[in-house]
């Protein structure tokens, strides 16, 4: 059966890329239709972002031949890419943040009259764009004083203005709440209709069957499937991309409370608020026992796990550990009274990236902790850290590796693992599973379970609902800043209409 | 079925200073093949002697810069230091107390400096531009923008005067033993202590340090009252070397002092840094300053010559950086 080329948007055979020893890429083979929503979905390292980038024109494939709309290529350049009309928008953010929207949304292809550029122009391109997303921002703000969201819609903008005929999405909802990622959802779904193939990239399954006519796994480098999403459903598809070790879909918990409801409170919160989106939030968590938070970025979920921690200063309310109340919450108090928090940013505020795993290991343990000798030894830290290693099964070649190389999912080991070296009591997790791929989300789920079977207490927060239906014993519902009440055993749809009403 | 995680990796690997001692053994036998007068054993030691004060703050200038930090004032407060010290010998207060003075001075002077920027929650760099001025304006108030001189026959006659000055004959001058040593400590409680780590820690992350429980504000000041302490000490070496303090004394110490720390290895950017490499980059910052001299070529150029060297280290560096990155 001969696919006809005119017809797909993108046609490549025996696409292979090696970096050093790895191979990102191994000998692809795939065709995707013009004017449709295709998804590609797979593992960190399953090779999706290799083949975005040799599409963007950013990589030079090692091997292969790449056909796209139609033109043959043997090299391929971010110039003929740009040529072929073809836009990404990246999961990081590259927006200048301290200039202004419009000049953000035209970066270096401005409208000019002579030399002077045409604002007046611009803005008349940009507006109906803006508007078509759903995005209500003055063209004058200045981008970093924008929420996180609207700078990521900016971004969509910026690569909408250009009217792409194959646009390339890599994450797009990762920073947008769930009635922002719908709107979104929304308008991809009719870019084909206006010419524009869509290749969504994305780890949020839910997303993927709702926005996608057709979805693509890819595993090792190499294509699993590539078939119409009538044809499949989510547990086909999370076997494809975790392969032969069995999905194992984590079995959830189902109103498990009561077994806790007699058990010895870690942490209990009377009326707290910070000053800012926490108003009043009362909520406890007994030994053993996970318990979620739920509400929509900037409704307090986000800002309370840190408070609690001490990173953001309280204003009133009471907080008690372990029976005892803390007037005074700092990070520093909250290491010795054994509060550990996983903080939702790894990369900007969890880890030392540059350097090697046995360094961040030993952060909170040497550099936070009081106790044990002033004195410290490589070789002392290198053994603790093999332990550790080995207990958290993180993925590395030794601990003089810098942690920068891990995978999202092992970096995300590695802070855990930092924090259970001193034994915690009161574990804060906030989002924990952020940009981590789906086989190692399974193992960091049977972790925090471990951790929780252990008797230590749970608080974690997530951005995606099912991971708190699956894997939280009682959900806190936060909106507004206030604890508005507390659930337990509901399935996704019954909390997204919590958490949304 | 899974590997064993080794703590090492397997391949052998020089010491990160090694480069910089291979450049410093290059240089002097380049000045040593041109003016074989400059590989006296008596002219390497009193070049090293000459230096050692501004090695001895690139040893401590490493902490901050590992910290991504950066003091701009430690020449005037050495010099601030010496005239604390130099006035109260004057003044009659016993040598000994009065050397304490001065280190004291210092430390001092260093954790205002700390205390500003952990309050204003400004980079040192903005703080130390203005304190720099400030320690130098109360210094030449202090003195009447002269000099300061202990000349009497009781003061200079005291052990730490002679000894420093070199009239007590010793086979390596004094002051480079003290040196020495201060660099044995300054590198173990970098990296063999838990205020070491922190610095470290802070460097590579402030917001993931002061997540970690580590007491950012706290470790901020004391380093910076432990480099206003160290230029105190250099101050009062310099008292004893000299003999006199004037209006000047200090100045000059910015470049060579921050030129031997970046040569040695020590990154701009934090989280890293050795100790050692500094002692080795002050020394090749004194073989370049003498070695011109050497080789007949007016004195004007050494600093032209430091400059480039500066460029060439830092090049370097960078260069082994994005390999050893793209390697990984």
């Amino acid at each position: 059966m001969k696919s006809q080329s005119v017809h797909n948007v993108i046609s490549v055979r025996g696409l292979a890329k090696r970096y050093g020893g790895v191979k990102a890429l191994n000998g692809l083979d795939l065709d995707l239709e013009a004017n449709k929503v295709h998804a590609i979905v797979g593992e960190n390292g399953a090779g999706k972002s290799t083949f975005m980038k040799i599409l963007s024109g950013g990589v030079t494939p090692d091997e292969g031949s790449i056909e796209l709309m139609g033109e043959k290529f043997s090299s391929f350049t971010v110039q003929s890419a740009s040529k072929l009309g073809i836009g990404i928008m990246y999961q990081e953010l590259r927006l200048f943040q301290h200039r202004d929207v419009l000049t953000n949304l035209f970066p270096d292809r401005e409208l000019r009259v002579g030399p002077f550029i045409a604002k007046k122009k611009m803005a008349e391109i940009a507006i109906p764009v803006l508007k078509s997303i759903g995005l209500a921002v003055d063209l004058n703000q200045i981008v970093g004083e924008l929420a996180l969201s609207d700078q990521q819609l900016i971004e969509l903008a910026r690569v909408l203005i250009e009217k792409p005929k194959l646009l390339i999405l890599d994450e797009p909802t990762s920073a947008l709440n769930a009635r922002e990622s719908k709107r979104l959802l929304d308008l991809v779904r009719l870019l084909p209709e206006q010419g524009t193939t869509v290749l969504y990239v994305s780890h949020r399954l839910d997303e993927v069957f709702a926005v996608a006519e057709h979805i693509t796994v890819m595993r090792n480098g190499s294509l699993v499937f590539s078939k119409p999403t009538k044809d499949l459903d989510i547990p086909t598809v999370i076997q494809g991309i975790v392969g032969e070790k069995t999905a194992t879909s984590i079995a959830k918990k189902k109103g498990s409370a009561d077994l806790y409801s007699s058990a010895e409170k870690v942490l209990e919160v009377n009326n707290l608020s910070n000053g800012g989106q926490v108003v009043d939030i009362s909520l406890n968590v007994a030994s053993g026992e996970i318990v979620g938070v739920a509400g929509l970025i900037g409704s307090g979920a986000d800002e309370l796990l840190e408070t609690l921690f001490g990173a953001r200063s309280k204003v009133a309310g009471l907080v008690k550990l372990q029976g005892v109340e803390k007037a005074n919450l700092s990070p520093q108090n909250s290491v010795r009274d054994g509060v550990a928090l996983i903080p939702a940013d790894r990369k900007r505020v969890g880890l030392m990236m540059e350097r090697t795993v046995s360094d961040n290991l030993s952060h909170v343990s040497v550099g936070g902790f009081k106790q044990g000798t002033p004195l410290i030894s490589k070789s002392g830290l290198a053994t603790t850290a093999v332990k550790l290693v080995e207990k958290f099964v993180i993925k590395t070649e030794n601990v003089q590796v810098r942690v920068g190389n891990l995978s999202g999912g092992n970096q995300q080991k590695v802070v855990i693992g930092k924090w259970l070296e001193i034994g915690p009591g009161l574990v804060l997790l906030d989002d924990p599973t952020r940009g981590v791929d789906i086989g190692a989300k399974v193992e960091l789920f049977r972790l925090v379970r471990e951790i929780a079977a252990e008797g230590k207490g749970i608080l974690f927060r997530s951005t995606e609902i099912s991971e708190l239906t699956t894997l939280c014993d009682r959900i806190v519902v936060v909106k507004d800043g206030v604890s508005t009440r507390e659930v337990s055993g509901v399935d996704d749809a019954e909390l997204i209409k919590l958490i949304n009403e | 079925m899974s590997e064993r995680v080794k703590s090492k990796s397997r391949r052998f690997k020089f010491p990160e200073e090694a480069s910089v001692i291979f450049a410093l053994l290059v240089l002097v036998g380049i000045v040593g093949s041109l003016r074989p007068t400059f590989l006296k054993p008596q002219n390497l030691l009193n070049l090293a002697a000459s230096y050692s004060i501004s090695a001895l703050l690139a040893g401590c200038i490493v902490y901050l810069l590992s910290m991504g930090e950066i003091d701009l004032s430690f020449g005037w407060i050495l010099n601030l230091s010496a005239v604390v010290a130099g006035l109260s010998m004057i003044a009659g207060v016993p040598v000994w107390i009065a050397i304490i003075l001065g280190i004291v001075a210092g430390g001092l002077m260093g954790a205002i400096n700390g205390f500003l920027t952990v309050v204003m929650r400004l980079p040192l760099i903005i703080v130390t531009l203005g304190t720099a001025s400030v320690f130098q304006g109360i210094s030449l108030i202090s003195n009447k923008s002269g000099s300061v001189v202990p000349t009497d026959e009781k003061l200079t006659s005291n052990i730490f005067f002679r000894a420093l000055g070199g009239e007590i004959d010793t086979p390596v001058p004094f002051i480079l033993i003290f040196v020495v040593l201060a660099f044995l400590v300054l590198h173990l409680t970098l990296h063999k202590t838990r205020f070491g780590y922190r610095i470290l820690a802070i460097g590579s992350n402030p917001e993931a340090a002061r997540l970690a429980g580590i007491p950012t504000k706290q470790t901020k000041i004391l380093v910076c009252a432990l480099m206003g302490a160290v230029s105190g000490i250099g101050g009062v070496l310099f008292l004893g070397f000299r003999g006199a303090v004037d209006p000047s004394t200090g100045a000059n110490l910015l470049l060579p002092v921050v030129a031997a720390a970046i040569i040695g290895g020590t990154p701009l950017s934090g989280g890293a840094g050795t100790v050692w490499g500094s002692l080795v980059g002050a020394l090749i910052v004194g073989v370049i300053g003498v070695g011109v001299v050497f080789l007949g070529i007016d004195a004007v150029w050494s600093t032209l010559v430091t400059g480039l060297v500066i460029i060439f280290a830092i090049g370097v560096d960078q260069v082994v950086r994005v390999r050893k990155n793209r390697a990984s």
